[in-house]
């Protein structure tokens, strides 16, 4: 008799309509029906003989697909006799050892970055994205890049407005002096790029739009991300929250720029004390499978949560937003991604967060 | 105060060293290139290099992961006298060693480099299953197809061969006889795997992972041609408890406390292939959420 | 059948050098999607500390 053996590390989300099965080894997931994963558990029972014996002629041949494709795919391997009892299930924990992963902040002045720079190397912050209001000479990019040696920060974008004296040249300068930065977005960037033929060490992307922080919180599959570490996170965690600090423009420190509750101002408060407040990490803890649709979705694990603009229909009893993600066009419920900005059902809330001129100039 | 002895572009010594950092724990990263000054202060042992000093006493616990701390000799001008005091030097910094070997450490800097062929017979001693092996200046004995060639040196990369290439040394089947002789050479009887092991070992305690080359051509006869877009399927592997006691006195026979430890599975037997001292193994602790970069910070 | 290569040493080399794999070392690797690019870490006393993107898009503005 053979028996099927599932590798630990393949991770299937189970949605309404359909399920989602990801590789956590190889970072690709894919979506299935849910007959699939009817027989993916009906194999962790039976033999492969007497599952088979259980179907009709037509049924045998659909199911033997299946399997052909689980072997091709590897994400599972045979064994005789029995299942392979040596093989434990994958831990679902997640570690980090950064006190607080990443930071968020929209400035139109580079001082602001000196006055965090300890508690950044303290917090063990790993990442910086920085928005800013005000265009970037290359001395202050490259001033940027040097403020962060001394710290475990290992990678930082920059959102900036573009400007004329931006051009191969400057970029190529960019290039070679400075080291943390992989990726670079210039917004209102009115003329059409140049072509650019050189590789850089960063990303790099000239996009027509005003970029504002309330264009963030989008959810859409350009943002899905599969890889152990951000769906174990996702699992435990509030996905984008988690060990997250946010900035202001005005030096509020909140859990991102976005969010209504500020701990502090960084002129008189550190972001350590910032940290300290009983309510800061009040939505680390809020995962996918608590916040409604979402943990009916088979995404929920793949996808990053916003909770700066959601539907604003349900809060629990902590007093919390558990709401669907308001840019978030996918209905679990049908399987149907739909343009959250025109969807009526949305536009109270869209209202409630002054989004419709930032809407109207976005789409255009 | 944790000492680390390592090289300045081992990432995995990094990784450790961000976990030390947030569990508070003081350290001092030593370079391959670093010459200490054996000195005293107040009757003390201390330790003095251009970017770090140390007192001996301070440190308490040591892990050995790349090359070794490397002493500044003094050399005097006459002959007899520089003799004397190459000996001397030579005497008071093996004490100085082993004062740090005494103290708790992850493996020991006399102790980095394993051979391999003494290996093999500490293996079998302790009841693991070895394939057949035997060393040979001829084709001789070998089997074609079944017998496979491998390099008993530690590191199998030629890197500058030439001016534009590297070599690599990876384990090859023999597929044809040679009239001449050659230089020594190891012959190992080739094994079919089910899938191989490679087990991270800490002090008793042991990792496994479950590495499935087989299928794929590239990594079939050696892992390590690693197949970088479709990588080899790693997954959570649990030895049976008679391996990881054999394991275990193997280890403590080589005195070592750390290393990997890699097996080829067949049926039921589970065949030994080597020791690993410096290995990597980060990548593979990631794929398998084993956090052996935490562990081994917890450790020291 | 691998080229067998003429190392042009007096003395005996083992078999496995018959095997040799030769590996051309790129010098132009810009557009390699595995490069890996190092930072200096001070606090971690190294010039090699990997510089990496996130696991996940912090933010999702466009």
């Amino acid at each position: 008799m053979k028996y099927f053996n599932l590798f630990s590390n393949i991770k299937v989300t189970k949605g309404t309509v359909r399920i989602l099965v990801s590789d956590l080894q190889r970072n690709v997931s894919e979506l299935y029906p849910l007959e699939l994963y009817e027989l993916i558990e009906e194999l962790k029972i039976s033999s492969i003989e007497n599952l088979l014996d259980n179907y009709d002629d037509e049924s045998k041949v659909l199911v033997k697909e299946y399997l052909d494709f689980l072997l091709k795919k590897e994400y599972g391997f045979i064994t005789k006799n029995d299942w392979d009892k040596n093989f434990p299930p994958l831990s679902y924990d997640y570690h980090d050892y950064s006190t607080i992963s990443n930071l968020y902040i929209e400035m139109d002045n580079i001082d602001v970055l000196q006055r965090i720079k300890t508690s950044a190397e303290n917090l063990g912050i790993k990442h910086l994205v920085i928005y800013s209001k005000q265009p970037f000479t290359l001395k202050e990019f490259v001033q940027i890049d040097t403020i962060f040696e001394n710290s475990l920060l290992e990678g930082m974008e920059i959102f900036s407005p573009f400007h004329d004296n931006i051009d191969v040249v400057f970029l190529k300068n960019l290039n070679k002096k400075t080291a943390r930065i992989y990726n670079l977005v210039f917004y209102n960037c009115k003329t059409n790029p140049f072509k650019i033929k050189d590789a850089f060490r960063f990303t790099l992307k000239f996009i027509k739009q005003n970029l504002k922080i309330s264009s963030c919180g989008k959810v859409n599959v350009d943002y899905f991300n599969t890889n152990l570490s951000k769906v174990l996170e996702a699992i435990n965690h509030n996905s984008c929250l988690y060990k997250k600090i946010g900035i202001d423009i005005e030096g509020n420190i909140r859990n991102c720029p976005a969010m209504p509750k500020s701990f502090g101002n960084i002129r008189e408060t550190s972001l350590e004390e910032a940290l300290n407040h009983k309510d800061f990490k009040e939505y680390w803890n809020l995962t996918k499978d608590k916040i409604e649709v979402c943990k009916d979705c088979e995404f929920r694990y793949i996808c990053t949560d916003c909770r700066a603009y959601t539907e604003h229909t349900h809060t629990n009893s902590d007093g919390l937003d558990i709401s669907k993600p308001l840019k978030c066009g996918y209905n679990p419920y049908t399987g149907e991604w739909e343009e959250w900005s025109t969807n009526p059902l949305k536009q109270k809330a869209i209202k409630y967060y002054n989004l419709e001129t930032i809407n109207t100039r976005e789409l255009q | 105060m944790i000492l680390i002895v390592s090289k300045n572009n081992e990432i995995t010594t990094t990784e450790i060293i961000k976990w030390l950092l947030s569990m508070g724990k003081r350290f001092v990263r030593v370079d391959e290139d670093e010459l200490f000054e054996i000195k005293m202060l107040n009757g003390k042992f201390i330790l003095q290099s251009e970017r770090n000093n140390f007192f001996l006493d301070d440190i308490t616990s040591v892990w050995y992961r790349r090359g070794g701390i490397k002493f500044k000799r003094f050399c005097y001008d006459n002959e007899a006298i520089n003799t004397h005091m190459y000996e001397a030097q030579h005497w008071l910094e093996e004490y100085v060693l082993h004062l740090l070997e005494s103290k708790k450490h992850i493996n020991k800097q006399t102790k980095a480099h394993v051979n391999k062929l003494l290996v093999l017979e500490a293996a079998k001693k302790v009841g693991l299953d070895v394939p057949n092996y035997f060393l040979s200046n001829t084709t001789q004995d070998v089997q074609l197809g079944k017998t496979i060639v491998k390099s008993i040196t530690g590191n199998v990369i030629l890197q500058n061969l030439t001016e534009n290439t590297d070599g690599i040394m990876y384990t090859a089947v023999v597929d044809k006889k040679i009239s001449k002789d050659f230089f020594i050479s190891f012959f190992q009887e080739k094994i079919e795997k089910d899938f191989e092991i490679r087990t991270f070992y800490l002090e008793e305690k042991m990792w496994s992972i479950a590495i499935f080359s087989q299928n794929d051509r590239q990594t079939q006869l050696d892992l390590r041609k690693y197949n970088t877009e479709n990588p080899n399927r790693n997954v959570r592997y649990l030895l049976p408890k008679s391996v990881e006691e054999k394991i275990c006195k193997l280890m403590k026979a080589l005195e070592l406390n750390c290393g990997s430890i890699d097996f080829i599975k067949n049926g039921d037997k589970f065949y030994f292939l080597e020791v690993n001292v410096v290995g990597q193994f980060l990548s593979l602790s990631d794929t398998c959420n084993y956090s052996l970069d935490k562990v081994i910070a917890n450790y020291l | 059948m691998k080229k067998k290569i003429n190392f042009q040493e007096k003395n005996k080399l083992p078999l496995t050098f018959d095997y040799l794999e030769i590996i051309n070392v790129k010098k132009n690797i810009s557009h390699d999607k595995n490069v890996i690019y190092h930072i200096s870490c001070n606090i971690c006393s190294t010039n090699y500390n990997v510089r990496r993107e996130p696991h996940k898009s912090l933010v999702r503005m466009l």
